[in-house]
């Protein structure tokens, strides 16, 4: 099977790299988010531990939610295969 | 014909004729013209390799009539399929014919291979599936090939994988012409644009789609293991039509690379009343292909929805942290009031404690004071001068010591005399002593 990968964008502004920068996902933010909540309603937290908590969970909060504002939908397009 | 007669494996490989000398006398009586012959059994292999390797007739439907039918005590079915022009023999081995029923008079459709059981010189169709007649040959080679698969365990829902929640490329195998990549697109823009979208064009319809429909799923699970790692999920989609239109979705080719598929594979062919094979073996069917970017991807209101209430959750757990704080510093400063030492009491303990002091220190003075007037008494009575007032008198030398007795007396010595109320010089005249 002929493996061409021709990235034929569909408009060259919806064009961004599949996180080059390594950043964190959305699902890794939201799971650290949940796990930060958690560890918060637990409790055993002293209180200088439990407002660090408290601004790191914001802190993933808003960058889930950035996430969602700045995304743009990628599109890329395999080249038609050749008839076998 | 015998229960026995099962179709042998392989054909064996066609080997050349045999040249007629080979097979005729040794020792002929007269000059042979250079004619090959060829033994029965080699025309009869011949014949049988040439009918399995035929395309056609190696794998077909035979639509007729179901006549001079027979059940073997083994359970094979014998028949004869006939229409006006013609007739063929029918074996359906018990192994395929269990649960089918065929009567004579039955107008079927049959499927299986033409072939040659040799050692009766019989052609035959060796069926491998039978379906009556009304229902269509494309729908009886989908119950066929469905029938095969399951037995397969191709459809197992144990094997079906759970998809990723949030998808960061998912690979989409269909046609870029049709509406169904459109709506894809924007379905999955609208709810969830973290995701991308990978396009692999196949054709969804007509000769060669399903070989497209394979390539595009092969190219796709080789991407995800090379240079597309984000690649998380594969969608099968098309647009709805007719049981022909959706064909290349029932071929087995399809389902097996579904099957094979190391990436989930999501399927969405035609509209909710038509499920194609490909739908049996996904890991998950939707609907449409609308419904399919739905079920694929979160949905961006619910996820900021629930953005709020992980906040509000935050929000609430601080408050409850510092209330918990709070109550354990109240908590910590009731003990300390609880510890905190009794000043009053200390303090009447220490009065008391003086008070007996006191007392005990009175008392040992009051005895004290008790003893020295005995004491006083005593000494009173031994006091020289307590016998002087009774009228008694101290005799002392000129030094003023007192003389004790006569004996210590001198004549003519001056001794003087003291009295309780004053003292006298006295001259000693003389000493008698008793």
């Amino acid at each position: 099977m002929p493996k061409r990968k021709s990235p034929k964008r569909e408009s060259p502004d919806r064009e961004t790299e599949a996180k080059p920068d390594g950043s964190a996902t959305y699902e890794e933010l939201l799971r650290r988010l949940e796990e930060t909540v958690e560890r918060l309603e637990d409790g055993g937290l002293s209180l200088d531990e439990a407002m660090s908590a408290y601004e790191e969970g914001v802190r993933l909060a808003t960058q889930c939610q950035k996430l969602m504002d700045t995304a743009e939908q990628r599109i890329q397009e395999l080249q038609e295969a050749e008839e076998a | 014909m015998s229960d026995a007669e099962e179709p042998a494996g392989d054909a064996p490989a066609l080997s050349p004729p045999l040249p007629l000398g080979a097979i005729r006398d040794p020792t002929p009586p007269y000059d042979a013209p250079s004619v090959a012959a060829y033994a029965v059994g080699q025309v009869a292999a011949y014949l049988r390799e040439l009918l399995e390797t035929d395309p056609v007739v190696s794998d077909l439907w035979v639509a007729g009539e179901v006549t001079s039918l027979s059940r073997s005590q083994a359970g094979h079915l014998y028949f004869t399929l006939g229409d006006a022009q013609g007739a063929l023999r029918c074996v359906f081995f018990r192994r395929e014919n269990l649960g089918v029923a065929v009567e004579p008079g039955d107008q079927v459709l049959a499927h299986g291979r033409v072939s040659l059981y040799t050692e009766r010189g019989d052609l035959q169709l060796y069926v491998d599936a039978v379906q009556p007649q009304g229902v269509g040959v494309l729908y009886a080679e989908f119950q066929r090939l469905r029938a095969r698969l399951e037995a397969e365990g191709l459809f197992e829902s144990a094997r079906k994988r759970p998809l990723p929640p949030y998808p960061r490329t998912v690979g989409v195998a269909t046609s870029p012409a049709g509406a169904v990549w459109h709506d894809v697109r924007t379905v999955m823009e609208r709810r969830w644009p973290l995701t991308g979208l990978l396009l692999a064009p196949c054709r969804v319809q007509g000769d060669g789609a399903a070989a497209t429909i394979v390539a595009a799923i092969e190219r796709l699970n080789a991407l995800a293991a090379g240079g597309e790692p984000e690649l998380d999920l594969i969608l099968v989609a098309r647009g709805g039509g007719s049981l022909e239109d959706l064909w290349a979705f029932n071929e087995e080719v399809v389902a097996r690379a579904i099957f094979a598929s190391a990436l989930p594979v999501v399927s969405a062919v035609g509209h909710e009343t038509d499920t194609t094979l490909a739908d049996h073996v996904a890991d998950l069917r939707a609907p449409t292909p609308s419904a399919a970017a739905e079920l694929i991807v979160p949905d961006q209101a619910e996820e900021r929805a629930r953005l709020r209430e992980l906040r509000s959750a935050l929000g609430r757990a601080l408050a409850q942290r510092a209330s918990d704080h709070r109550t354990d510093l109240a908590d910590l400063v009731d003990r300390l009031e609880r510890r905190k030492p009794d000043l009053a009491a200390q303090r009447l303990r220490a009065d008391d404690l003086v008070r007996r002091a006191e007392a005990a220190l009175r008392q040992r003075l009051g005895a004290g004071r008790t003893s020295l007037a005995g004491m006083a008494g005593r000494l009173a009575s031994l006091d020289p001068a307590a016998t002087l007032a009774r009228g008694y008198a101290v005799v002392q030398d000129s030094g003023g010591r007192p003389l004790a007795g006569a004996a210590s007396l001198t004549v003519g010595e001056r001794v003087r005399v003291r009295f309780s109320d004053g003292a006298a010089e006295a001259d000693v005249h003389s000493v008698e002593l008793s």
